[in-house]
């Protein structure tokens, strides 16, 4: 056996199959907290907020809760907004599950070589409800929290399988231990099932199908491994044909696609110069995008024939430095978003060649997926900091052409 | 807006700082928030390092010192699940066991040794590199290795006990 200083020096230096933030999105990042650490300090709001957490501190624990800002032991709270899964079961009927969450940190660092303290992360769901194309919502009470760990599948940051359609006309919420409960009325009763949620057979892959439908693909596409737990994007998206599509794993610029349900998977090379594939979208399964680069700059590749063959598309203009994820739309446009300090969401139209900024999208979107018909952008990353969350996703009932911003988390 | 040699830099340390962050964090989500939470500190200081001539050697010993000092790495989810204890039945999977018995054994660490562990074998810094680097003694750095490797090799050794019994029974 080797020795635990190779094996050690082995296991570091190896690369990992994960996909960090790119060079563009870390920018982004960088610049998005120090704009909010500046105007929240040239507002002079530093002594609001600590008024604020304390109130909000309170609200979120309750009153047998012990108030993390009022007891001297503990840090400045923190609070993120995080969005479970928005579902329309048409184009007027809509359901987000998103989460309020407080984190308080000790105010004292620990010992140098002592364990990590607990932290006292501390969630409340909220679902929240239209009946008017997401124009109005109401909140409707939840039997229970999604999981976000230990569920039996992977658990997707913004377009999560806790929240699904279970059959049509019933919503299904995932809990902690594979409990499940479903509704048929859009979520004003809920029932537990009595049986644990699927999980599907050993080794498959859980996906969302169509129709937001459950859908449990044989094996992981090659080169891909179960994550440790939960993953930043979609890692498959599905076609109306019934393929399933998702780029390479590896360093080579390739896509890979199943037709049987991930009973076997092909890898087809995007070929040309392009050095990396980044994302692939596709709405039937035959006209597939692909965003590519070659060396330092954004491609964006098309196929026409399911992805055999690959070619640029043809004097593209306008396309963002970096795009990270792609939608296509049922009109046949591409909707991308951009990952840069400007952030955005760009479009595409079919058959012509100018990428275009949609002005009405918001700022800062995930990859857009669509729902009943609706377009639904969630953040590109999850908001902490500040009691008073923005919000956090934003649906369009037309094509990306106006959006609408869903109330935000609230304690 | 970003100064633009900020930029250039993150661009061509980005690989380097996101190496480092996933050694510490062994999650690729925490390591872009680790990286993140580093570079948004060396923006602040920027017009000050690069006079100084080392960026990169500024950022590691942030990255570093954010990590050692209690880092919020549980702010989006918990960092880490626990990893199943089921070992693979077959002996062809030993290498791929040993490296899963490792990384959850640096789970386990504690974060100064882990630390300790990071830079003396992905970087190969010797002891007092390390020392000056995150601001102990030299003799506590030597005692952090040496206690991080020991809790290694215990944490590898039952594994190979668990394995040769398993093996044991199907045979």
């Amino acid at each position: 056996m080797k020795r635990v200083e190779d094996l050690l020096r082995e296991e570091l230096r190896r690369r990992d199959p994960g996909v960090p933030a790119s060079r563009e999105e870390m920018l982004a990042r960088v610049a998005r907290v120090r704009r909010r650490r500046r105007s929240a300090a040239t507002a002079g709001l530093a002594t609001v907020v600590v008024g604020a957490v304390a109130a909000v501190t309170v609200g979120l624990h309750g009153s047998a809760g012990q108030s993390a800002a009022g007891d001297g032991d503990t840090g400045t709270p923190q609070y993120t907004g995080e969005l479970t899964n928005a579902i329309f079961t048409d184009a007027r009927h809509g359901y987000v599950l998103q989460e309020y969450c407080g984190l308080i940190w000790p105010a004292q660092d620990p010992p140098p070589d002592g364990p990590t303290p607990d932290v006292h992360r501390q969630c409340r769901p909220q679902l929240l409800v239209t009946a008017d194309g997401g124009h109005n919502w109401q909140e409707r009470a939840l039997p229970g929290d999604p999981a976000i760990k230990d569920a039996g599948v992977e658990i997707v940051q913004f377009h999560s399988l806790m929240f699904w359609v279970d059959r049509p006309g019933t919503l299904a919420l995932g809990g902690w231990d594979r409990r499940y409960w479903t509704t048929t009325n859009g979520g004003q009763t809920w029932h537990e099932s009595s049986t644990p949620r699927d999980v599907g057979p050993t080794g498959s892959l859980a996906v969302f199908g169509p129709g937001d439908r459950l859908t449990f693909l044989a094996t992981y596409p090659p080169g891909h491994i179960p994550s440790d737990g939960w993953s930043k994007d979609n890692p498959v998206f599905a076609a109306s044909d019934g393929s399933f599509w998702v780029t390479c794993a590896t360093t080579s610029p390739c896509v890979q696609v199943t037709r049987d349900q991930g009973q076997t998977w092909r890898t087809q090379p995007l070929g040309g110069s392009v050095t990396a594939a980044e994302w692939v979208a596709t709405a039937n399964g035959q006209t597939v995008y692909a965003g590519a680069r070659d060396g330092s700059e954004a491609r964006l590749l098309r196929s026409t024939d399911g992805g055999e063959t690959w070619a640029p598309v043809p004097d593209v203009t306008g396309l963002p430095e970096h795009t990270a994820g792609g939608t296509v739309l049922p009109n046949g446009d591409l909707v991308m978003i951009a990952a840069t300090e400007a952030g955005g969401m760009y479009r595409l139209e079919a058959g012509t060649a100018t990428v275009e900024k949609v002005a009405t999208a918001p700022a800062h979107p995930s990859t857009p997926y669509l729902t009943g018909g609706v377009l639904v952008a969630g953040p590109m990353w999850a908001e902490s900091g500040q009691p008073d969350l923005e919000s956090l996703v934003s649906v369009s009932p037309d094509n990306g052409s106006t959006w609408l911003a869903v109330p935000a988390p609230t304690p | 807006m970003l100064d633009p040699g900020f930029a250039q830099f993150v661009g061509e340390s980005l690989p380097r700082l996101n190496g480092y962050a996933y050694a510490l964090t062994g999650n690729t989500h925490a390591a872009d928030d680790l990286v993140q939470d580093t570079l948004v500190k060396l923006a602040g200081a920027w017009r000050r390092v690069r006079h100084d001539g080392n960026p990169l050697g500024y950022a590691r010993a942030v990255m570093f010192r954010t990590y050692v000092s209690g880092w919020r790495i549980l702010r989006r989810r918990p960092a880490l699940e626990e990893y199943r204890d089921t070992p693979a039945p077959e002996d062809r999977y030993a290498a791929v066991e040993a490296r899963d018995a490792l990384r959850r054994g640096l789970t386990r660490l504690p974060r100064l040794q882990r630390a300790v562990l990071v830079l003396g074998y992905l970087d190969d810094m010797t002891d007092e590199e390390i020392a000056a680097l995150l601001d102990r003694r030299p003799a506590t750095i030597r005692s952090l290795r040496f206690r991080g490797l020991q809790a290694l090799r215990e944490h590898l050794s039952p594994r190979d006990q668990q394995d040769q019994t398993a093996h044991d029974e199907r045979r």
